[in-house]
């Protein structure tokens, strides 16, 4: 039985055990019948019904049999769940105290239905819980932002359902922080836009700098503001094309790193950006896809390590650069070339010789490493080391299988939830000292006997 | 050389939680149990000792609680120790730390170690007084709060770093056999493999009552006590209010709420 895919042998396993872990990551998958016996074990005591009622990994079946159930505490705990679905929010809405309302009113995933149903009128708590949640529906947003507080209209700005009108309502009575999430809000106005474009304030120009909605002509134009801020949130913009950048001779280095971040940088504006005096520039324009083998080459020699480490990250970085990258003085330089997984061979071989933990963890993660690298990595004294196995694409089953058995339990929790982790591996692992551990390799289990049935 | 390790099972609370009807202790629905984070440190102490002997010695785990303490001991014979005690009965149940101290006391002088580690407290109820009142009611020498110990198993005497306010230590040396409270940070906790896991089921581990240990009912339980628990609850949170609008009228709400505040 140990390593075989039956649904049937793995509900028959977790009832034997009674562990209530186990239990619940097999319900969904179990039918009718086998339900009633997980049932018994996963509620056999109170306090698991409560851990269960606000854990967000419970499945939706376990929920929608807590939901029916007639207790305070347990629906207190279901409406803070992050994961009830919308249906179950609705039917513990259903004669709610205000306590659980107040949750249900500001919970990510209540149904608009519901949300259009809550009085709160003359409460201040469920207004504010309507008021910053982000699925509040417009029409309702129009009734809270009447007579609404400064701290009220901030939540409500930044509802993405916010309209022209509410929007423009917000502008003319909010202060300057308001006014800023109105200029960066998607559905912004034109004539809004205009206005924040001449605001005195640098917050609001800043803000409208990051719409991704704005044209190219209003970017253009704050790419020319005073402030640095706004022309560093302009030029990050991704609506900006390529043929507009150009930021080298900005005197601003927080205008220059924001360029350098930009993934869509032309051959010149790297080269225009590679000998800036800002290390964090030039760590970002070592990263550029487009950066030639010269640009590599020279800031492959940088004084920063960090930046030395970014070439050997760079996808476009030709194999005689990278063979001196993991020749490097610093360790860290080193690890970001044996991270690489088209590293070639004769390179990852020097460095599967390294005595670093940042270069052997590396090495553990690279597919290209030899099996007998690996098995050796496995048994590793720094359990972090040793980790790095498991999520090996090509780690060898007998790395697995003694890993499996590791005394850190958070590599073993990896090892349960990780797509390697072989079906022997985790009928052991279901007998595992930590719920989550067992938790995981039963949901994990059942899943694969789904697929296989 | 036989090295005594205290641990207690420590309540760690939900974010909503009930107290229990009698008002003095919250509900046990609402808590998770674990071992006190200082008794692991206190127990790893004793590991390295025995490890640097040439894992000679014994390490016994002694623990005052009800069935599910058991967990923990469970844990720390995973880790190593060699053998474990729960003390618990009915009369047992509202012990103060000073009939708690009591009992581990007479455990103390059952078993005759050579050294006691415990923790500095119990993160549940951070009384930090039990180490001590078993130092004290055993009549040995006590170092508190120690962050650093030198000690070779069958010696006359251990020394001690204990850490004091301000970031100073304390430098001493106590005669043997004596009790240490252990503090945090002194090493780093093992994790238990499974195999010792496994091992720790087939590990001794005796279950007794304050009268084997020669104690009468008006010795333990809160006839044995000094202190009472005469209320538990959730103190009363402060107000505050944003005061919004010019500064005409920010004035004259703060001027409204010094007049409520003062009575007039």
């Amino acid at each position: 039985m140990a390593e075989s895919l039956d649904l049937t042998s793995l509900i028959e396993f977790a009832v034997s055990q009674g562990d209530p872990y186990v239990a619940l990551a097999l319900h969904p998958f179990a039918d009718e019948k086998s339900r009633v016996s997980l049932e018994k074990i996963i509620f056999e005591r109170k306090r698991l019904k409560l851990t269960f009622a606000a854990a967000p990994y419970t499945p939706q079946t376990i929920l929608a049999l807590l939901v029916d159930e007639n207790d305070e505490q347990l629906k207190l705990r279901l409406s803070k769940n992050p994961a009830l679905s919308p249906e179950l929010l609705a039917k513990l809405f259903e004669g709610a105290s205000p306590a659980v309302i107040k949750n249900i009113a500001g919970h990510r995933r209540t149904p608009v239905e519901v949300l259009e149903e809550i009085e709160w009128q003359g409460n201040d708590v469920l207004r504010a819980a309507l008021c910053t949640n982000s699925n509040t529906p417009v029409n309702l947003l129009k009734e809270l932002v009447v007579g609404s507080s400064s701290a009220e209209k901030k939540g409500i700005v930044a509802n993405p359902n916010a309209d022209c009108e509410l929007l423009t309502q917000l502008w003319n009575e909010g202060d300057k922080f308001v006014q800023g999430e109105v200029a960066a809000h998607m559905a912004c106005p034109p004539e809004l836009r205009e206005q924040a474009l001449q605001h005195e304030d640098v917050l609001v120009r800043r803000k409208l700098a990051a719409n991704e909605t704005l044209t190219t002509d209003c970017l253009l134009l704050l790419m020319k503001d005073e402030d640095p801020l706004v022309r560093s949130a302009a030029i990050g913009n991704a609506v900006l094309e390529d043929d507009h950048l150009g930021s080298a001779d900005d005197p601003s280095i927080r205008v220059r790193r924001t360029e350098a971040k930009r993934q869509d940088l032309s051959t010149q504006i790297v080269d225009g950006l590679v000998d800036d005096e800002d290390h964090w520039v030039r760590r970002w324009v070592a990263r550029q896809p487009a950066a030639s083998d010269s640009v590599l080459q020279k800031l492959s020699q940088d004084e920063v390590m960090e930046v030395r480490r970014a070439v050997g990250r760079n996808r476009s970085c030709p194999d005689y650069i990278l063979e001196r990258l993991a020749k490097d003085e610093d360790s860290w330089v080193r690890a970001g070339v044996a991270l690489r997984e088209d590293l070639a061979r004769h390179i990852l071989v020097g460095l599967e010789k390294d005595d670093d933990i940042d270069v052997i963890s590396a090495v553990g993660r690279n597919p290209g490493t030899s099996e007998d690298v690996l098995l050796a990595i496995a048994e590793h004294d720094n359990r972090d080391v040793r980790r790095s196995v498991i999520v090996n694409p090509n780690v060898p089953d007998e790395a697995l299988m003694k890993l499996q058995d590791d005394p850190y339990p958070l590599n073993r929790a990896i090892l349960s939830g990780h797509p390697n982790c072989l079906t022997e591996n985790l009928w052991f692992l279901l007998k595992d000292p930590e719920p989550q551990v067992r938790y995981t390799a039963g949901k994990a289990l059942a899943v694969r006997c789904q697929a296989t049935a | 050389m036989k090295i005594l390790v205290a641990i207690k099972q420590v309540a760690n609370l939900d974010d909503d939680f009930e107290i229990r009807d009698d008002g003095k202790d919250v509900d046990h629905d609402f808590c998770d149990y674990e071992i006190n984070e200082w008794d692991d440190y206190s127990l790893e102490t004793a590991l390295q000792i025995r490890e640097n002997n040439g894992d000679e010695g014994e390490i016994v785990v002694v623990t005052v609680g009800p069935d599910d303490a058991e967990d923990e001991l469970r844990k720390c014979l995973g880790k190593g120790a060699d053998r474990a005690i729960r003390v618990w009965d009915d009369a047992i149940e509202g012990s103060d730390q000073v009939a708690i101290a009591r009992i581990l006391t007479k455990v103390v002088e059952k078993e005759a170690p050579d050294m006691v580690f415990m923790g500095v407290q119990a993160a549940d109820n951070a009384y930090a007084q039990t180490g001590v009142a078993v130092a004290q009611q055993l009549g040995w020498p006590h170092a508190a709060v120690v962050n650093a110990l030198e000690y070779t198993p069958g010696a006359s005497t251990a020394t001690a770093n204990r850490e004091l306010e301000g970031g100073l230590e304390e430098k001493i040396t106590v005669n043997c056999p004596a009790v240490m409270t252990i503090q945090l940070g002194i090493n780093e906790p093992r994790y238990a493999s499974l195999r010792g896991i496994k091992q720790a089921a087939g590990k001794p581990l005796d279950e007794i009552s304050h009268s084997d240990l020669g104690l009468s009912d008006d010795e333990v339980g809160e006839a044995g006590s000094v202190s009472r628990v005469r209320k538990v609850f959730v103190p009363e949170k402060g107000q505050a209010e944003l005061i919004e609008g010019t500064p005409a009228e920010q004035a004259a709400r703060l001027a409204e709420i010094l007049k409520e505040l003062s009575g007039a």
